[in-house]
């Protein structure tokens, strides 16, 4: 049975997809951190920095899913409320962004970060700079994040 | 604004007291000593015939001789480190050593050479050691698969029959290569020994005159002979004599390790002489940038202007000949930093993008302020914040840290505290902890109130909030941008370049959001935005020619489209805001799922300690960042002038002790 609230859940689903971006994305700089590694091993901790950051995208789906659950009383413990098909399709439709811009973001941040691990393996003092090429990616997840966040609280419900 | 003024100073002296005085020069360590170069030489002194009066002083073989034994000492120190049962502080810090006190400890030079003899001594016999395991290891994994073969390895045969081993890969089938050595011959048999994955081991026994034949069959099935040269008895007997040896050998390097470790005392004289030879290596460098004659001396540097006084001090007391002047254009000035208080450690923020240029300007006192407040807002727990300055603070106290690592983490001490700030604003101290702890203890409610409004009631309240700060730290930049210029006599740029931006921007803002509160503001603001537009358009193209008047105009125009995206950027102050009170709650709820009482309280705490800690580390490393990217894309972006050269001083440079005049206090 298809009712609104399935569809609230559905689009807390969706903004978890952004956790395949950041899976993907933190796998390609981890590969990249080994290689680092495997010339410096001094380095552990500053390649785990690089390749914490494109982890992000998945942290605004998590996040971005709770809001749901909280916003549809899932987590609140007295069950879910009873929504109507068109509330729960705005909630459906403010789960989009984060879950598809996190995931391809994450993606593109994956590999950004991972030039930065080779930058920070041949120039270790440039390494901040590899981060913050890096950073520049995330805003666009983050704006995704602010829109979802907008939609979800500007529903009115 | 805190740039340095640096000048350019030229010294003459005498050979006689050179040595002294660049002794006390490393001491003082306040001149940068620029390389002379001969061609330098040759522009400056055009038609002077100082180039053949004088020649490029320092004798580099002296040099690559002191770096030699510091590398033998560096080999030597690495050794014991690595065998070392000591454990290593979490934070390296140099010993405090006394310049009398040094002098002592040099007096025993020679016993430290000793003791850096026998430590690479030691190291050479392990390596020897290792070398050897590693051979007798291999040869035990050849012999291995042949442990069924009962017959002397040296044994070739007898006077009629050859005896042969090898292998032939394991997809042959041995009765088939057996009948077809049958056919040929009568007096020659091969017999198998083992098999494994990839090889079958075999003996060949053939009538001596019909080897070769035997072989030539063999050899069309891939065999391969493996000749066990030097081996005597059976490969039994060889398998535990070099098993033997093999432990042997483990129980030598052992007992050498424990050697190498017992020397761990040896260390702290080792490291004296390590940083003793590195300022010895450092004078004797410092002379290839200076010149010399037969007599004198001369180099040219740079002197930060207060520091004058006592290089000044220094020269009068050799009786040097010396000249200050002003840097000129083309001068490669290098730039020393200088800020107090609490801004100081923000420097490090700027070290990291690039120092600013000599005719810049340095911002650290203005953005230190920003850093922090948006530090806080992004990281936005007040209990995070605590636990960043209580554990950076504790540091900072416990251990002696120098250098940029103790400015990186005084950074993080104030931002800690700005966190606790807008914690507290927020309301937030580990998200909801204390109110689902309590819950969960006594089953009673209590709220705290944030002093301002919880972000997570009114989202949109906070992100107006946020463009509104990012519109406060972008005014401050394009205002740092508009005294410079003013203070180079660009009076009108300023006015056409940045006033006429403020026009527009805050006109904007008025007629977006005033209309609200008044219709006249709405109509105020639509006319200032209209005149700084105007100005824009007019004179956007002023220093362009023909056409480009008018398209340079509607370029400077068309630029708003770049401070509506830097504006904007500033809505993550309140996404990753919401994401450490969010996750934070999350993390809290889970915990607290068993319910009330006792067990479900412990159960609160390990999810908590555990959630926040990697809540807090995610969430502090996405504040830092973000907040060095505001101020490097949409701060310094507006007004920055990089590109400056670090101020390095000829100094004492050391690795392990930090050297201080007799007068002051010393650890052990």
């Amino acid at each position: 049975m298809i009712s609104g609230s399935v569809m609230a859940l559905f689009g807390a689903a969706i903004a978890s997809l952004a956790g395949i971006g950041s899976a993907i994305g933190v796998g390609i700089a981890g590969q990249a951190a080994a290689g680092v590694l495997a010339e410096d091993p001094k380095k552990f901790g500053k390649t785990l920095i690089l390749q914490a950051i494109p982890g992000t995208q998945g942290i605004y789906g998590l996040l971005m899913a709770f809001l749901i659950f909280i916003k549809t009383g899932l987590m609140g413990g007295n069950g879910l409320a009873d929504l109507t098909m068109a509330q729960g399709l705005y909630i459906l439709a403010s789960g989009i962004p984060i879950g598809v811009i996190g995931l391809w973001s994450g993606i593109a941040q994956g590999k950004t970060a991972a030039s930065g691990l080779m930058l920070m393996g041949k120039r270790p003092d440039q390494m901040v700079k590899g981060i913050i090429y890096a950073a520049m990616v995330e805003t666009y997840a983050i704006f995704a994040l602010l829109i979802s966040i907008l939609m979800l609280f500007n529903i009115g419900l | 604004m805190s740039i340095v003024n640096m000048e350019k100073i030229a010294v003459i002296g005498l050979n006689l007291q050179k040595e002294k005085l660049i002794s006390d020069l490393m001491d003082v360590g306040m001149v940068q000593i620029s390389q002379s170069s001969k061609e330098d030489d040759r522009a400056e002194n055009k038609g002077h015939d100082v180039l053949e009066l004088s020649k490029a002083d320092g004798d580099e073989d002296y040099v690559s001789v002191i770096e030699g034994e510091m590398n033998r000492t560096n080999i030597a120190l690495e050794t014991l480190k690595r065998y070392s049962t000591e454990k290593e502080p979490i934070f390296f810090t140099r010993r405090h050593i006394s310049k009398s006190m040094l002098s002592e400890i040099m007096e025993k030079r020679a016993e430290i050479e000793s003791d850096i003899g026998s430590v690479l001594k030691l190291n050479s016999k392990l390596h020897i050691c290792n070398e050897q395991i590693n051979k007798y290891n291999g040869e035990i994994a050849s012999l291995k698969p042949w442990a069924g073969y009962d017959i002397p390895l040296d044994k070739e045969g007898t006077k009629n029959t050859a005896l042969d081993l090898g292998v032939i890969p394991s997809t042959v089938e041995i009765t088939g290569l057996r009948d077809k050595i049958k056919a040929a011959t009568d007096f020659a048999d091969i017999r198998e020994i083992n098999r494994d994955k990839d090889y079958i081991y075999v003996v060949n026994i053939s009538v001596r005159d019909l080897s070769d034949e035997v072989l030539t069959i063999l050899k069309q099935y891939g065999y391969n002979q493996v000749p066990f040269k030097g081996f005597e008895g059976t490969v039994t007997d060889n398998l535990l004599r070099l098993e033997k040896e093999v432990d042997r050998l483990r129980s030598e390097r052992s007992s050498i390790e424990k050697e190498i470790s017992a020397l761990t005392p040896k260390r702290k004289g080792i490291e004296c002489l390590y940083d003793f030879l590195t300022m010895e290596r450092d004078r004797a460098h410092i002379k290839s940038s200076m010149r010399r004659t037969e007599k004198t001396f001369n180099f040219e540097g740079w002197v930060p202007a207060p520091a004058k006084e006592s290089v000044n001090k220094i020269l009068d007391k050799y009786g040097c000949y010396y000249i200050y002047r002003e840097p000129e254009d083309g001068d490669q000035v290098p730039v020393l930093v200088e800020n107090r208080g609490a801004a100081q450690p923000f420097e490090s923020v700027m070290e990291m993008y690039s120092l600013p240029d000599y005719n810049g300007i340095d911002p650290t006192n203005i953005f230190a302020f920003f850093y922090a407040m948006f530090f806080g807002i992004m990281l936005s727990d007040a209990g995070y914040g605590l636990v960043i300055s209580i554990v950076t603070f504790v540091i900072l106290k416990k251990f002696e840290i120098e250098g940029s690592m103790k400015k990186l983490l005084k950074m993080f001490f104030y931002c800690g505290l700005s966190t606790v700030f807008w914690g507290a604003m927020f309301g937030s101290w580990f998200g909801d902890l204390i109110q689902v702890g309590v819950k969960t203890l006594t089953g009673a409610t209590v709220t705290i109130k944030p002093l301002w409004f919880n972000p997570i009631d009114d989202p949109t309240r906070l992100l107006i909030w946020s463009l509104g700060f990012g519109v406060v730290h972008l005014f401050v930049g394009m205002g740092i941008n508009a005294y410079m210029l003013i203070k180079r006599g660009k009076f009108l740029d300023a006015v056409f370049d940045i006033f006429s931006w403020y026009g527009v921007i805050l006109g904007g803002i008025m007629y977006l959001a005033g209309g609200s509160i008044s219709p006249m503001l709405a109509r105020v603001g639509i006319v200032i935005a209209l005149v700084g537009a105007a100005i824009l358009l007019i004179t956007g193209g002023r220093n362009k020619k023909g056409i480009g008047k008018v398209t340079g105009g509607l370029g400077a125009l068309y630029n708003v489209t770049s401070y509506v995206s830097d504006i904007l950027s500033y809505a993550r102050l309140l996404a990753l805001g919401l994401a450490t009170g969010v996750i934070a709650t999350v993390v809290n709820t889970m915990g607290s799922l068993g319910g009330q009482g006792i067990v479900s309280f412990i159960v609160l705490c390990v999810v908590g300690i555990i959630g926040h800690t990697f809540n807090m580390a995610i969430n502090v490393l996405g504040a830092f960042v973000h907040s060095s990217r505001l101020q490097y894309i949409e701060f310094f972006g507006k007004f920055y002038e990089d590109g400056g050269e670090e101020f390095s001083p000829f100094k004492i440079d050391t690795k392990y002790i930090k050297i201080l005049n007799d007068n002051q206090e010393e650890t052990k």
